[in-house]
């Protein structure tokens, strides 16, 4: 264990000294400062048209759908694609640098284990990740719940738990899969280049499109639309347009993609609160009903599994690789 | 001139066997039939609803060419400077009667060529997919409307190619040239620009009342909304993707602060005018800046 955290304590000083990192975390921190404002301005603008109509609180406005949803959904997209691209700076080239200089070398003629090395590397890149991930979140969720008085209560407080915990899995997913590219891909250029193809093609969720267009390709036993399954993906607005009996496929589908996932469930958990319009006795009211945590968290829960599955699986693929491939 | 054509063709000839380039662009043209597949069944799906958006496939390609599009121009542009510089083939080249802005010249327009055809390309074959599955007649204004946004995403593309190549030029390490143009990507991509000009717009002149727009909230008081819109567009992605879902919707009239913006061509271009200048300046200016710093800076 010493030799794990001394590898990691050495990748960690390496990583916040690093010149590139800061830059790509400092541009992370700018956007994401920027999203916040234009949530909270989407927000306020939302407000204005609710306040005559809506019958609620004007200290709990921030809780109707359409504005509590605006409370993250732009900074998760800012972490599924900024803070993935500094996930990517700090690996691409945290073993083919090491193995073209001889440093890797240098370092296993040292009593220290192969996997130890990996393992502290990898440790020393996860802290840096959850530094990234905390302070950016906390700097935009902060502004937000001081500008629009939020308590802090405990709904609130795990539903940020989540969005945060699971972007720290996803960012650390990114982090496992340059490392285990730079461990095959030798030329530091390349390796980028790649990641930041498979990271792109992430955001943009190729692979659902390619099965719904598989889908699409061959007829269902569901006899809809003409023997076709009515399955559509629209790239510019992540919309699914489908009958409600293929919902199921929907959410499976959904776990193509670790970042459409993370982004799904972010939104989802965000709803407080669902207002309906009710007559009792000829009467006209609203019923406004709460929804708490522990409801939305069992019905997310499949979708919060495809970026963990996917960081499983990378962790284990970055180990393996690094165990079994040579040095030179 | 014949020296600029041989670097040109030297640069195509490269370029398609760059596997990055290819990697990128086999890529992009995946997506785009993709999306012309995706476009092509929801319009089908469609077709007797009160949706009726005969050019929908090219609001959908929009976001591929920010993105896929992107890749295939950085691919192109982020080593094309330094990688030589190392390798001694930059000292070579000039070795021979060839002078230096004749070697920027051909790099820049062999890149720009390669560019241009793999938009036009995937561009037209999403298109086609779409058009066969739909069996929308082509009529000429659409013809006019697929034309305008090929050369929007070719003005796009080559403002990122221009850009990668300037910072090529001036950055030595090809990894950091590719991670800050993929910071500007990230920037041009968000909402930054928009949000910085709202809040400079606060600042300047204060909470004006506001009305819903283009991207979000925009001021009513005119010197207000022109700051934000200014600092909005400065951001290529932000304006082709505006031009490119107003000439898809060309059938549902959408009406912007009292003016319809996208019911006729000619009324979308003049609508629609405040989202040219970056997509021209940006690639206009930085292949000037490439050619000036490349003839002006030592090359070992």
């Amino acid at each position: 264990m010493p030799g794990i955290f001394t590898i990691a304590k050495k990748e960690f000083m390496d990583h916040v000294s690093d010149q590139t990192f800061l830059l790509c975390f400092g541009t992370l921190l700018v956007v994401m400062v920027a999203s916040t404002f234009y949530q909270l301005n989407y927000i306020h603008q939302q407000m204005v048209s609710l306040v005559p109509s809506a019958g609620l609180f004007e200290s709990e406005l921030w809780k109707d759908p359409q504005n509590s949803v605006m409370l993250e959904t732009v900074l998760t997209g800012d972490i599924a694609s900024l803070g993935a691209l500094v996930a990517i700076a700090l690996s691409f080239n945290s073993i083919n640098k090491e193995r073209t200089e001889g440093s890797l070398r240098v370092l296993l003629s040292y009593p220290i284990s192969k996997s130890k090395i990996i393992l502290g590397k990898l440790l020393g890149g996860i802290l840096v990740v959850v530094i990234v991930v905390l302070t950016s979140m906390t700097i935009s969720l902060g502004i937000e719940m001081y500008v629009l008085s939020i308590p802090l209560t405990s709904e609130v407080f795990l539903r940020l738990a989540t969005i945060v915990g699971l972007g720290i899995v996803l960012l650390v997913f990114f982090l496992c899969l340059g490392t285990a590219v730079s461990i095959v891909v030798r030329d530091p250029s390349t390796c980028l280049i790649s990641l930041l193809i498979i990271s792109t093609l992430l955001q943009v969720n190729t692979i659902a499109m390619i099965l719904v267009t598989i889908g699409n390709i061959f007829p269902r036993s569901l006899h809809i639309n003409g023997g076709r399954a009515n399955l559509q993906y629209s790239p510019s607005t992540y919309s699914w347009q489908m009958p409600p009996v293929l919902s199921q496929i929907d959410k499976n589908w959904l776990r193509a993609s670790p970042v459409l996932a993370y982004r799904t469930v972010s939104d989802n958990i965000f709803h407080f609160q669902n207002v309906f319009v009710s007559v009792v006795h000829n009467t006209v009211g609203l019923d406004i009903i709460t929804i708490e945590f522990s409801w939305l968290l069992p019905r997310n829960i499949n979708l919060m599994w495809t970026p963990v599955i996917y960081l499983v699986v990378a962790f284990i693929v970055c180990i393996v690789l690094f165990l079994w491939r040579d040095v030179d | 001139m014949p020296g600029i054509s041989t670097i040109i063709k030297k640069e195509i000839s490269d370029a398609v066997t760059n596997r990055s380039f290819l990697l990128s662009f086999g890529i992009l043209v995946l997506c785009m039939v993709l999306a012309g597949f995706a476009a092509g069944n929801t319009f089908n799906s469609q077709r007797f609803g009160l949706a009726k958006d005969r050019l929908l496939i090219l609001s959908d390609i929009a976001p591929i060419i920010t993105l896929l599009g992107a890749l295939v121009a950085v691919a192109l542009g982020f080593n094309s400077i330094n990688k030589e510089r190392p390798e001694g083939s930059l000292e070579v080249m000039l070795s021979y009667p060839i002078y230096r802005d004749q070697i920027i010249l051909g790099k820049l327009l062999g890149n720009l060529v390669v560019t241009s055809i793999a938009t036009t390309a995937s561009t037209g074959i999403s298109l086609a997919l779409y058009l066969q599955m739909t069996k929308i007649v082509f009529d000429p204004e659409m013809l006019v409307r697929y034309t305008t946004l090929t050369l929007l995403a070719i003005l796009l593309l080559s403002g990122y190619l221009g850009l990668g190549i300037l910072l090529s030029a001036y950055i030595e390490d090809p990894k950091t040239t590719l991670l800050i143009t993929f910071l500007f990507l990230g920037i041009f991509n968000s909402e930054t620009l928009y949000s910085y000009g709202q809040i400079l717009s606060n600042l300047v002149y204060g909470n004006t009342p506001r009305v819903w727009g283009l991207g979000g909230s925009v001021p009513v008081y005119p010197p207000a909304k022109a700051l934000q819109d200014f600092i909005s567009s400065l951001s290529p992605a932000y304006d082709f993707t505006s031009f490119s879902t107003n000439l898809g919707n060309y059938l549902q009239p959408m009406t912007l602060n009292g003016v319809v913006v996208n019911s006729r061509f000619w009324d979308l271009i003049t609508n629609n005018l405040v989202f040219l200048p970056v997509l021209i300046i940006l690639p206009v200016a930085t292949f000037i800046g490439c050619y000036i710093l490349f003839t002006r800076t030592d090359i070992s």
